[in-house]
C-alpha cells in the first residue's frame, strides 16, 4: 500500500498531487510529516513541497473548476475532518482526469462527498457570522473567541472587516491557538499571553479587569434583553439547542454562567 | 448607558416580543467610509432565545404607552403596566453598542401609539434619523408602520429603513373591529398600499438614476395572529396568497395567539398557544412561495383547516394519488418538488445530477431526500440492483424495514397507487409516531433510510449488521 508523506498545508497537498502524476503512481493513504505510519502502509514517498509544483496543479484546477468549485475544494481543506485530505486528493485527481466538466455530477460519490462536506463548513461559517461575540477591552479593542469544529476563521475576516471597518478587532481561535487582529483594513496575526489563554480556556470570557469600563454593564443589558425576549408560553429549549448547539454556548455572552 | 436603560429595555423588549417577525434578509449593502455596519442579503441569526426563535434584530418598542385598547395586545391602555419610552439618542446608542459586539444584525422598531399615529410615526422617524444620520449606521432596520399614519411619513420612514411592515393582526375586518374597536382594515391596507407604491416608484426611479436613494429595499411584511379569532386556515391562506400577488410583500408572519389578556371575554379561552397550527400555516406558506402550490390546492372547498397531524404537502399528496408515482429521472423540477420528503435543495440536486447519470435511491438518500416518506411517491424504486437496497421488491409483498422502522410490522412496499392513500397515511403516521418515541426514549434515531430486507425467511437487519453494510 503506497503512502505519501506531505507537509500538511493546502499547497503541500497540491504538491503531493503533482508528485503522484510525475511518478505515475497514486497513493492509497496520506500521512502528514511526523505521523506514525500504520502497519498496513508499505512503500512511502516523501513529498517535497515547492511553490512551482503546487502552482502548476492549482493552474490546472483553475482550468477544470468554476470559481465555486475551487471555493468548495478550499472549504473541504478547511474542514479538517479526518480523511478529508485524502478525499480532496482523490477529488482533484478525478477532476484533472475528467474529459468534461465534472463538478456538477452529484451521482459521482467523490463529487457528492466534496459537496456535502463543503456545505458543512460553509454552514459553520454562516453560523459563526452570527455567534461571534465581541467584548470591548480596556484598550478599546473588540475581542472575540471562537472554537469552531472546522477551521473557518479565515472565512470570517472579510465580513467583519467590511462591517467594522473603523474598529480595531481581534478574533481568536482557541482550538487552533491562532488569532487575527484587524486595524484600518489590515490583518495581523495575533498571539495571546498565557494567563489570558488560561482564563479563556476556563470560562470562555476575558477577566473583568481587562474589559472596558462600561462593558460589564452592557453585557448585563444584553443578557437581560435575551431573557426578556423569550415568550415563556412557547418555551422550547430543544429547538433552541438544535439551532444553537451547546458547543457554541461557552463563548456566547448571553449563555447562562457556568457555560 | 446606565441602569435606567437596562430597566427600560427590559420593559420595552417584553412588550415587543409578541411580534413574530425577526428576519434580516432581503438587502445586501456594503459599509460606507466612516460608517458602522453592513447588511447581508441572506440574513443572519445571532442567537436563539429560549423559545427557539431567532434573534436577529434588537426588537423593541419605542414606547409602550398606547391610546388603543386592542383586546389581543399586552400593551392595551386598560392594562396596568409600567409605561416608559426611549430617548431618541439612547435607543440609537444602544443599537450601535449591541451591533458593534455582533449581538444583532440591526434594529426592529415598533411602538405603542402615543397621542396619535402621526405623532408616533414622527418619533420613530427621528430615531431612525439619529441612527442613520448622526451615528452613520449601515446595518439593517425594520420599522413597523403605525396603522393610520400619513403617507408622507411612511415615505420618510421608507427612505431610512430596509423593511417596512404593517400588521394586519386579525384576518377578517369584522373580527378586527370587534377586538380592536379603534382600528379597521382601511387603516392597515392604506399604509400597505403606500409602501407598495413607494417600492414600485423607487424601482423605476433607480432604473433612471442609479444613485437615487432606495425605498424599503427589503420590501414589506405583515403579521396575522392565529387563534385569537375564528377565521379558518383557508381564509388565512387565501388572504396571504392575495397579498403575495402584490409586488412588494415579502413575508406574511403567523403568530400563534398567546393569551395575554385572559380576562377579556371577547377572546377565546386557549389552553396553550396553537403552535402546531402556526407551524402548519408556515409550511403551507412555504408551499405557496417556493413549491408552486396555489392556496386553493392546499385547502379546497371541502376543507376549512389544515391537518394538524400531517404536513400540508403530504396531505395534498394523499388527496392526489393520481399525480404519483413521480419518476425522479424524468419528471420536471416542479413535479419532483411535489414529492413529500424532497425539499428545494434535494430537488435541485436531483435535477442537476440526472444530466450525468441515472439517479438511484441511494443517491437520493445521500442528497438529503427523506426516503422513508418519498418511497411511497417515487416511481421505479424497486429493482434498482443490489447494494443497500437489496433485491427487487415486488409490490404488495410484505417487506421488513431496517433502522427506525424495523418494528413496523408488515409494512408493504409499493407506491401510493398500489397501496392506496389510506394505507400510506397510516404508514406515515405510524412512522412519525415511532420516530418521536425513539427520540423521546433517548435512542438515537438512525438516518432516515428505509432498508428493504429480502422479505421472507431472513431476520430483519439489526443495527450492528447495518453498520457493516456499505452505504
Amino acid at each position: 500500500m503506497l503512502a505519501f508523506r506531505y507537509p500538511r498545508t493546502f499547497e503541500g497537498l497540491l504538491s503531493a498531487v503533482f508528485d503522484a502524476y510525475k511518478l505515475r503512481s497514486f497513493p492509497e493513504m496520506l500521512l502528514e510529516e511526523g505521523e506514525i505510519a500504520p502497519l498496513t502502509a508499505g512503500a512511502c514517498h516523501r513529498v517535497e513541497h515547492t511553490a512551482e509544483k503546487s502552482g502548476r496543479v492549482f493552474a490546472a484546477l483553475q482550468k477544470k473548476l468554476s470559481r465555486q468549485g475551487l471555493q468548495k475544494a478550499m472549504l473541504v481543506w478547511l474542514s479538517e475532518e479526518a480523511g478529508s485530505d485524502f478525499l480532496l486528493f482523490s477529488y482533484i485527481r478525478r477532476i484533472i482526469d475528467a474529459a468534461q466538466l465534472l463538478e456538477l455530477d452529484l451521482t459521482d460519490p467523490l463529487v457528492l462527498d466534496v459537496n456535502l462536506l463543503a456545505r458543512k463548513v460553509a454552514c459553520e461559517r454562516s453560523k459563526l457570522l452570527g455567534f461571534v461575540r465581541f467584548q470591548k477591552t480596556a484598550e478599546g479593542v473588540y475581542f472575540a473567541v471562537i472554537a469552531p469544529r472546522h477551521n473557518v476563521l479565515s472565512l470570517l475576516l472579510a465580513h467583519f472587516a467590511d462591517r467594522f471597518a473603523a474598529e480595531r478587532w481581534l478574533i481568536y481561535d482557541l482550538k487552533r491557538r491562532c488569532g487575527v487582529f484587524h486595524q484600518a483594513g489590515r490583518f495581523h496575526s495575533a498571539e495571546l499571553d498565557a494567563p489570558a489563554l488560561r482564563e479563556l480556556e476556563k470560562s470562555g470570557r476575558l477577566p473583568v479587569g481587562r474589559l472596558a469600563a462600561d462593558e460589564a454593564l452592557l453585557q448585563e443589558v444584553w443578557r437581560s434583553y435575551f431573557k426578556s425576549i423569550a415568550i415563556q408560553e412557547r418555551r422550547n429549549p430543544e429547538l433552541q439547542r438544535r439551532l444553537m448547539p451547546r458547543r457554541y454556548w461557552k463563548y456566547l455572552t448571553e449563555a447562562p454562567n457556568g457555560f | 448607558m446606565n441602569e435606567n436603560t437596562l430597566k427600560k429595555l427590559k420593559i420595552l423588549a417584553e412588550s415587543a416580543k409578541y411580534d413574530a417577525a425577526c428576519t434580516s434578509s432581503g438587502v445586501g449593502r456594503a459599509n460606507t467610509t466612516g460608517g458602522v455596519g453592513s447588511a447581508a442579503s441572506w440574513g443572519c441569526c445571532h442567537s436563539f432565545s429560549e423559545d427557539g426563535r431567532c434573534i436577529s434584530l434588537l426588537k423593541v418598542l419605542f414606547t409602550n404607552h398606547c391610546i388603543y385598547d386592542c383586546a389581543y395586545c399586552v400593551n392595551r391602555r386598560s392594562n396596568d403596566l409600567p409605561r416608559v419610552a426611549f430617548g431618541v439618542r439612547e435607543l440609537a446608542e444602544l443599537t450601535i453598542e449591541f451591533y458593534r459586539r455582533n449581538y444583532i444584525e440591526g434594529l426592529f422598531l415598533s411602538s405603542g401609539v402615543l397621542r396619535g399615529p402621526d405623532h408616533t410615526m414622527e418619533l420613530i422617524i427621528r430615531s431612525l434619523r439619529e441612527l442613520r444620520g448622526a451615528l452613520r449606521f449601515n446595518g439593517y432596520i425594520h420599522v413597523k408602520c403605525i396603522p393610520g399614519a400619513d403617507a408622507a411619513l411612511i415615505r420618510q420612514a421608507g427612505l431610512l429603513a430596509d423593511r417596512l411592515s404593517v400588521n394586519i393582526e386579525i384576518p377578517s375586518e369584522a373580527n378586527l373591529k370587534r377586538l380592536a374597536p379603534e382600528k379597521d382594515h382601511d387603516s392597515v391596507y392604506k399604509p400597505m398600499y403606500h409602501i407598495c407604491k413607494g417600492v414600485l416608484e423607487n424601482r423605476e426611479e433607480r432604473k433612471k438614476y442609479r444613485s437615487a436613494p432606495s425605498f424599503a429595499p427589503a420590501g414589506q411584511s405583515t403579521q396575522m395572529i392565529i387563534g385569537a379569532s375564528d377565521e379558518c386556515d383557508r381564509d388565512i391562506l387565501q388572504l396571504s396568497s392575495r397579498l403575495y400577488e402584490g409586488p412588494a410583500l415579502k413575508r406574511v408572519f403567523y403568530s400563534g395567539f398567546v393569551p395575554v389578556n385572559a380576562y377579556d371575554s371577547r377572546l377565546p379561552a386557549l389552553k396553550a398557544v396553537p403552535l402546531v397550527r402556526e407551524n402548519r400555516l408556515y409550511q403551507a406558506d412555504w408551499l405557496m412561495r417556493f413549491y408552486g402550490f396555489a392556496a386553493g390546492e392546499i385547502l379546497d372547498g371541502a376543507q376549512p383547516n389544515l391537518d394538524l397531524h400531517l404536513d400540508p404537502k403530504i396531505a395534498w399528496a394523499l388527496r392526489h394519488p393520481e399525480f404519483f408515482p413521480v419518476d425522479a429521472n424524468r419528471a420536471e423540477y416542479g413535479a419532483i418538488l411535489r414529492v413529500p420528503g424532497i425539499g428545494l435543495r434535494s430537488a435541485r440536486r436531483i435535477v442537476q445530477a440526472r444530466r450525468y447519470n441515472r439517479v438511484t435511491p441511494e443517491h437520493m438518500k445521500r442528497m438529503g431526500v427523506v426516503m422513508s416518506r418519498a418511497r411511497f411517491f417515487l416511481a421505479d424504486l424497486a429493482g434498482l440492483g443490489q447494494g443497500a437496497w437489496g433485491a427487487p421488491v415486488p409490490s404488495g409483498r410484505a417487506v421488513k424495514l431496517g433502522n427506525a422502522w424495523d418494528n413496523l410490522p408488515g409494512l408493504r412496499g409499493g407506491t401510493i397507487q398500489e397501496l392506496g392513500p389510506d394505507y400510506v397515511r397510516l404508514a406515515l403516521l405510524e412512522q412519525m409516531k415511532r420516530g418521536r418515541e425513539k427520540k423521546k426514549a433517548g435512542v438515537p434515531v438512525p438516518a432516515q433510510l428505509s432498508l428493504f430486507g429480502s422479505g421472507s425467511g431472513r431476520a430483519a437487519p439489526t443495527s450492528e449488521s447495518l453498520l457493516a453494510l456499505p452505504v
